[in-house]
This record gives C-alpha cells, structure tokens and sequence, in this order.
C-alpha cells in the first residue's frame, strides 16, 4: 500500500514538471524585430540591424533558370545576385555595377563600362564576361525570352568593357538588364548547367546582400549585407520566413514578430492600425487582372470562337463591382489592356470607358445566334480572392444567358490546360510585366507568353506593337497603341478587368527594404550611395 | 489430458500466431497504401515538370524535365523503378528539391510526432479522471454538463480554435510565438504548446466521453457486481474490475486517433508555421511532387497500422475479451 501512495506520489510530481516545463517561454514568446529602423527612418540616415520578411513561399531555389516555388524565391535570388541594372524602390531601372553606357547614334550598340575594382563577396573579381556568360544562359532558358528578343549580341571587350547589338531601338533595354534573369555569377562556375546545379547550393555575390543561411527545405533563408559591394546596404541581415497562413502573417505582424508582410488577408485593411507604427497599403502591381479565352484549334467551345460574343463577354462584366466586392476596393477597375499605375502610356480603349453595357451585349449575342445563351467552363487557379471573382463573374454572364461553370484549380493543373492539354475555354488569370510594352508584348507579339498560351497572335496587333517597341517618341508610341487596343477590343480575346495589386505590411519606412512598386519579383535594399538616377 | 502448462502453452503459441498474422496483414495494408498513393497521384491532374517550372515555360523545356524526372515513362513502370528502390531503402528524391524523401521525413516527422505525443499525453491525463469522476458520479446534472460542453468542443473546428489562441496568446499577450520551430528539446516546447493546448481540447473531448460511457457500461458488467458482493477491496476494484476493462475501447481509440493525427495536424502545422509532415505532405500534393507524396504516405500508412497493432495488443493485455 505504502509503496503504491509513493509510486503515485512521484508519478504526479513527474506529471507536474512535465506541465511546467511545456511553459518554458511562455512570457517570452516574440522574437525581436528589428527597432533601429521604423517609419520616420530614411536611406540616407537608417541603419537596420535585422529585417524580418514574412513570405508565402520558402526560398528554395537561387538559381533564375531553375526555379522552384513562387516569388519570394525571385525575390531573394535578386537581391544576392550582381546586376548591371536594378531596380529601385519605384521599379525604375538604374545603373547598379555599371558605371558608364554609351548609346551609338543608331542606337543599336551600346557600350557598357563596368565599375572598377568590382569583387564578388567571396573576393572573386566581376568581370565583363560574367555577363555575357549570364545572357547566354538567359537567352537558352526560354524564360521570359521576350525581353531580350531585340538584343542580336552581346561581347565582352575587355575586363570591364561590354558591347551590346541589338538587332532594332529598344527603348525598355535598360529594363531588360534589371531583370532577375540577368543576374551576375562568376562566368567559370556557371557556364555548364551541371557546374551551376553545384554552385547555386551555395552562390556567391555581387548585389547589396549574400547568402547567410539556405536551406531548401526549411523555414528559414537569411542574406547578409555584402562588404564587397561597391555600396553601403542600410540593412545589416535580412530574415525571410515562412509563414504558409495568411492569418499567421498577419498575427506575426501585429504582435511585432515580423517586420514586412507580403499578401495580408483582405481583412487586414479593416483593422485599426497604430498608424505610427504600422504601414498597411494595397500596393498596385505592374499587371491586369484579365480574362484570357482560348483561340487555339482545340477550343472546345463553338460560341467562343465568335468574337462578337467574346466582346458581349467582356460589355457583360461588371468591372467596377469586382474590383470592389472581390478585391475590397483596393484597386481600380480598368478602362483599357494595360495596368492603369504610373503608366504614361495607359489608354481607355474599352467601350464606355469599360463600364457595364448589358443591352450591348445582348444585342451582340443575338447577332451571333446566343439569344438562348450557351454553356461555358471558366478555369480559376485557386489563389488568394480569386473564386470570389469568379462568383461575380458567373453572376454577371447569366445576365446574357450563359450557364458558367467554374472550374477552380491549383496553379500546377492550370499550368497543364495552358501548355499541355490545350483545351480550356476560357479564364481568369493576369498579366505582369515591367513596362506597359512589355505586358502588351506578352499578349500580342508573335512569340508573347498569353499569345502562345491561347494559340493566337493578331499579325496587325503584332507588327504596330514591334514598331513601338522601337520608338522612342511617346506620341507616337501611343497612336501605335490606341490601334493596337482597338484591334485588342475588337477580338476580345484577352478581355482586362482590373490592375493587380498585393496588400503588404511594413513597420518601416517606405523606399527603404521592399519589393519594388510596381512589380514583385524583385526586391530592394536601400544603399548609401543610392543606385544614381540618370 | 492436456495440463496447465501445456494449456498455457497452446494459449501462448495461439496468441504468437496471431500476432504474426496481423503483422503480415499489416505489412499488406502498408503495401496497398502505397500503391493507393502512387495510382492517385498519377490519376491527378496537373504535371510536376509543369508545377516546377510555371505556366511560362515552353514544352520542350517541360519534355528535357520530364525526361529527367523519369515522368515520360509509363506509370507501371515508374512503379516497379519506385518499387526497387524502395526494397533497397530509398523513397526516391523529391522532384522540387532534389532532397532524398527519407530525409525530408526525417526532419519533418519528429515536428509532428512531438506534437501527437504531447497532446496524446496531456489528453489522457485529462479525460480519464474526468470520464471517470463523471461516470462514477452519476449525477445527472453533471452528466448533462459534460456531455454538453464536450459536443460544443467537438463542434468546433481546430482551425478555429487554433486561430482564437493565437489572437489571444500570440497578439493580444505575447505569449506564444506566431511561427518558428526550434528543433532541440526542450527549446521546441515553447513553439509547440499553444498547438498542443488546442489538439488536447479536441482529443480530450473525444476520449473523456469514451472514458465515460466505457464506464457507464462496465459498471453494468456482471463481474462488478460479484466483486461487490466479494467485498473487493475498493483501489482493486476500482483498477482491476472498473477501470481496467474500460480502457479497452479508450486505447483502441487513441490508437486509432494518434494515426489520423498525423494528417490532421496539417492545420496546426499551416497555421503555426511548424515544419511538420502533415504540412510537408500538402506542399507536395499541391506541387505534384510525387515521390515525397508517395513517401510520406508509405510512412503514415506503416506508422498507423502500427499504432492499430500496438493499441489492439494493449488493448488484448487490459481486456482479455478484446480480438486480435
């Protein structure tokens, strides 16, 4: 009996310091963001001692020609890789090891001189040729090949002299070389793919941060600043976490555990936020929410194929009522293809200014034999907001008499009916790029991304969009495009709804540490000196 | 005539038999999961070249891929490589990463395993005294209460539950940390509780009113009565005639329980940000990453028929009434 009321008596004694021990840093739970920077710090005076990035994705990958996950993987892959050029906080593209250019009258060679005494974080010297090796493997990876279509050569004329042939003026050049696929590596560990499967384990650079911490399969991916960058980076150690739930991040957030969040939930523009230490904004991206319809010959759907109902599709959508009970307000409803921020070049091609016009589109219909209406599939990947739009957009084509099925499915299945089975009908997706003629480049060029996705190229739409590319006088560029949405508008076969847009959270000042705006796949550290605007 | 210990001993090698039996059925059962996962996975729709490289990538970029990936050749074969492989120790290597999968399930595996086990623990420690004292008592009132209050928890949703103890610990008392996992003991403890408190509020309504009616039901058993008219002594009886044969069912249960568990903590894992299997599993599905999928599906698919055996065994040695 006694020995029992012992045993029992140290059974509960090891159950209560179990309990307790499971209290260990109960008080201490918050791991402690950065405090030397806030809202009223600026580049020229901010000295950030850890950044802590909330991120969607893990980073699992550092190599821009074998990609792994999403965009905070691109993310970091540009701020611990050299550029030529870079982006800014604005998304503006600025000389970053270059330190000279010179444009030939023709503009058709430009020669670059590189900054001298120019080291890679390992005390590898940069050299002219690690960009030229850089654009071979850019222009053999069939990513985004687009942007550098007009480029007929590049040469290495010594250490730190490049020259540049491009086969026609191409006035968004310098947006080119500020692309993530143009990243800087030493030439001789990259220019085999089995050399490089090795060397992005473990990259070296010539950007403003290095490779701290990468673990593939972990949480946690970590960048130092680089003591051998030609600058000074404001931020000592930058921090990317992963935090899959999007009510996870935004906890994090608020209890001060992270320092920038990218994609908050809706709900976060509702909450009261201590403006004095929290910045929440709906920052606007450099894309169009759009409805892309298949045009290939595997279209299964009759009624599509008829561009009269293609544009009673798109006078049927209630453009304004999506972006506003979808996406919260946060973003505007487009008036014509290109997104509509810091966009000299927008234009409102669309009917009525892209508002509602049902009896139009009724009409329309008629016209085409659909007065009864007809079936359609509409295929949504399964992001963030996006099957809300597709409710509304259900609602607002039954008005006309089509029976929509939603079809919502994961980015990876969405990828196969685009490239491999081909016979979607028609969709809800975007379409991002870094300059207005870049994105209207991905719809309407002859080898563009959506152009080969839906199977169709307009030859007209093509050719006035190639001229525009190599103009370099904004009146003319515009009348180019104003025929260009006008032939767009007359196919309907990309139908624009709305300019992207990402709710993000920072306790820092703006132009400081973050992805630049417009855009997302890249990112940006503040430097002293800053990148020289030109 | 058959004596004790030859009666012993027959009884002895029926049981070994037995066991052997459910072990080789088991290994079947792990077997037919496998083969389960690998055909669902090719029945999916979308392509792991594809989810690897994004929609802007050209066919034959996503051929060179799917050629190195093993993906052009037929599914029976793909099985009968995965199959070799598997008899001479591999899972494969994960078509994202490139990491081998048993090592992706070696440091994901013990997240989760921490995380079933604690809550396991202080579930048990909470609802058998409370099935017990409820069930014992008898009183109606109580019995209404209990009842009650455990549906309402069962009705609750562990994501919801998950997501009011963050607000409240993480945001509004900074009690718990939002996200992060430190992988050394007892440093994990402080990122594992606040999702150990909500699976153990779920678990301890389900076992507490098991507990219960096992109760309730024993209590009813002729051999409780007969022990009463012994005049049993009452920790004896309390043990050997009332609580011991109730734990039978209990035991099955969290057998039962701590196997699903291992997919059902993919909520906590999302939402607290823990590198769990459950998590690791989702990521995989969502990308088509077919031999992490297929691994960690084996694993579960072994760990619960294990826990099934182990828990019927135990289940056997409280209850000799219990098949195996």
């Amino acid at each position: 009996m006694k020995r029992n009321k012992v045993i029992r008596l140290l059974a509960s004694v090891a159950t209560l310091a179990l309990a307790a021990s499971t209290m260990v840093g109960v008080t201490t739970a918050a791991a402690a963001a950065s405090k030397t920077c806030n809202l009223k710090s600026r580049p020229t005076n901010a000295i950030c001692d850890t950044f802590i990035y909330a991120s969607l994705h893990r980073v699992q990958s550092l190599d821009k020609k074998a990609p792994v996950s999403g965009y905070t993987e691109s993310q970091m892959t540009y701020i611990v890789q050299g550029q030529l050029y870079r982006f800014d906080a604005d998304g503006q593209a600025r000389r970053d090891l270059v330190e000279s250019e010179s444009i030939s009258a023709d503009s058709l060679t430009i020669t670059q001189t590189l900054k001298s005494g120019l080291k890679y974080s390992d005390g590898t010297p940069v050299v002219a040729n690690d960009a030229v090796v850089s654009y071979d493997r850019w222009s053999t990876s069939k990513f985004s090949a687009g942007y550098i279509a007009k480029v007929d050569k590049v040469v290495a004329k010594d250490s730190r002299t490049l020259v540049w042939t491009l086969k026609s003026p191409y006035p968004d050049f310098h947006f080119a070389m500020a692309q993530e696929f143009l990243g800087l590596h030493p030439g001789n560990r990259v220019d085999t793919e089995a050399k490089a499967k090795e060397y992005f384990k473990a990259p070296v650079s010539a950007g403003p941060l290095m490779v701290k911490t990468f673990n593939p399969t972990g949480d946690l991916f970590e960048a130092a600043a680089n003591p051998n960058y030609w600058a000074k980076p404001i931020l000592k150690l930058l921090k990317v976490v992963t935090i899959p739930d999007a009510n996870a991040r935004l906890a994090a957030f608020q209890n001060g555990s992270v320092d920038f969040v990218y994609e908050l939930p809706l709900t976060s523009k509702d909450i009261k936020w201590d403006k004095t230490k929290f910045r929440v904004a709906a920052a606007l991206d450099s894309g169009t929410f759009m409805i892309p319809i298949n045009m290939g010959p595997l279209q299964p759907n009759k009624a599509l194929r008829d561009n009269r109902v293609r544009k009673a599709l798109s006078l049927s959508i209630d453009r304004a009522g999506i972006m506003r009970n979808a996406f919260g307000g946060l973003s505007k409803a487009n008036c014509g293809m290109q997104y509509n921020y810091n966009n000299p070049l927008y234009l409102c091609s669309l009917p009525k200014n892209g508002v509602r016009d049902i009896s139009s589109a009724r009409k329309l219909m008629n016209q085409a034999g659909y007065s009864d209406g007809f079936k359609m599939k509409l295929a949504v990947p399964n992001r963030v907001l996006w099957s809300e739009v597709a409710v509304i957009l259900k609602e607002n084509w039954s008005r006309i008499g089509i029976d929509v099925t939603i079809d919502l499915q994961p980015d990876a299945t969405i990828g196969q009916y685009l490239n491999v089975q081909r016979n979607w009908e028609i969709m809800w997706f975007g379409n991002n790029a870094a300059t207005p003629l870049l994105q209207l480049n991905n719809w309407f060029a002859t080898a563009g991304l959506w152009a080969g996705f839906v199977g169709y190229s307009d030859p007209e739409g093509a050719k006035l969009l190639d001229e525009a590319s190599s103009m370099t006088n904004r009146g003319q560029i515009r009348d180019n495009l104003v025929k260009l949405e006008k032939i767009a508008f007359e196919s309907s076969h990309f139908i624009p709804v709305g300019t992207r847009f990402n709710i993000i959270g920072s306790n820092i000042a703006a132009n400081l540490i973050q992805p630049p705006i417009p855009g997302q796949l890249e990112f940006f550290v503040a430097t002293n000196p800053a990148l020289p605007r030109d | 005539m058959l004596n004790r210990k030859g009666f012993v001993n027959i009884i002895k090698s029926e049981f070994l038999s037995r066991v052997l039996g459910r072990l080789i059925r088991s290994i079947a059962v792990a077997f037919w999961v496998m083969v389960i996962a690998f055909t669902l996975m090719r029945l999916a729709p979308g392509d792991p070249a594809l989810a690897r490289l994004g929609p802007g990538a050209e066919p034959e970029a996503i051929e060179l891929l799917q050629k190195q990936l093993r993906l052009d050749v037929n599914p029976l074969q793909q099985f009968w490589g995965y199959f070799v492989e598997l008899l001479q120790g591999s899972l494969g290597d994960s078509l994202q990463t490139s990491t081998p999968v048993l090592s992706l399930i070696g440091q994901t595996l013990p997240v989760t395993i921490y995380l079933i086990l604690l809550s396991t623990f202080f579930a048990l420690l909470l609802s058998i005294p409370i099935g017990t004292a409820i069930a014992w008592s008898g009183r109606s009132p109580l019995v209404y209460g209990f009842r009650t209050i455990t549906a309402m928890l069962l009705a609750i949703p562990n994501f919801f539950l998950a997501l009011v103890g963050m607000l409240f610990f993480s945001v509004k008392h900074n009690w718990a940390p939002v996200f992060g996992y430190n992988t050394s003991f007892p440093e994990n403890l402080r990122y594992l509780w606040l999702p150990v408190l909500v699976n153990t509020i779920i678990m301890t309504s389900v076992i507490s009113r098991v507990v219960f009616s096992s109760i309730v039901e024993t209590k009813r058993e002729e051999f409780v009565e007969t022990g009463i008219i012994r005049g049993v002594g009452k920790s004896r009886f309390f043990w050997f005639y009332i609580l011991k044969p109730s734990l039978a069912p209990t035991v099955v249960l969290l057998s039962y329980m701590m196997g699903t568990m291992l997919g059902a903590t993919v909520i906590l894992e999302t939402i607290f940000s823990l590198p769990g299997i459950g998590r690791e599993l989702v990521t995989a599905v969502l990308v088509r990453d077919y031999p992490v999928v297929q691994g960690i599906v084996l694993v579960f698919g072994a760990i619960t028929v294990f826990l099934s055996f182990m828990g019927d065994l135990v289940a056997y040695y409280l209850d000799r009434r219990v098949k195996i």
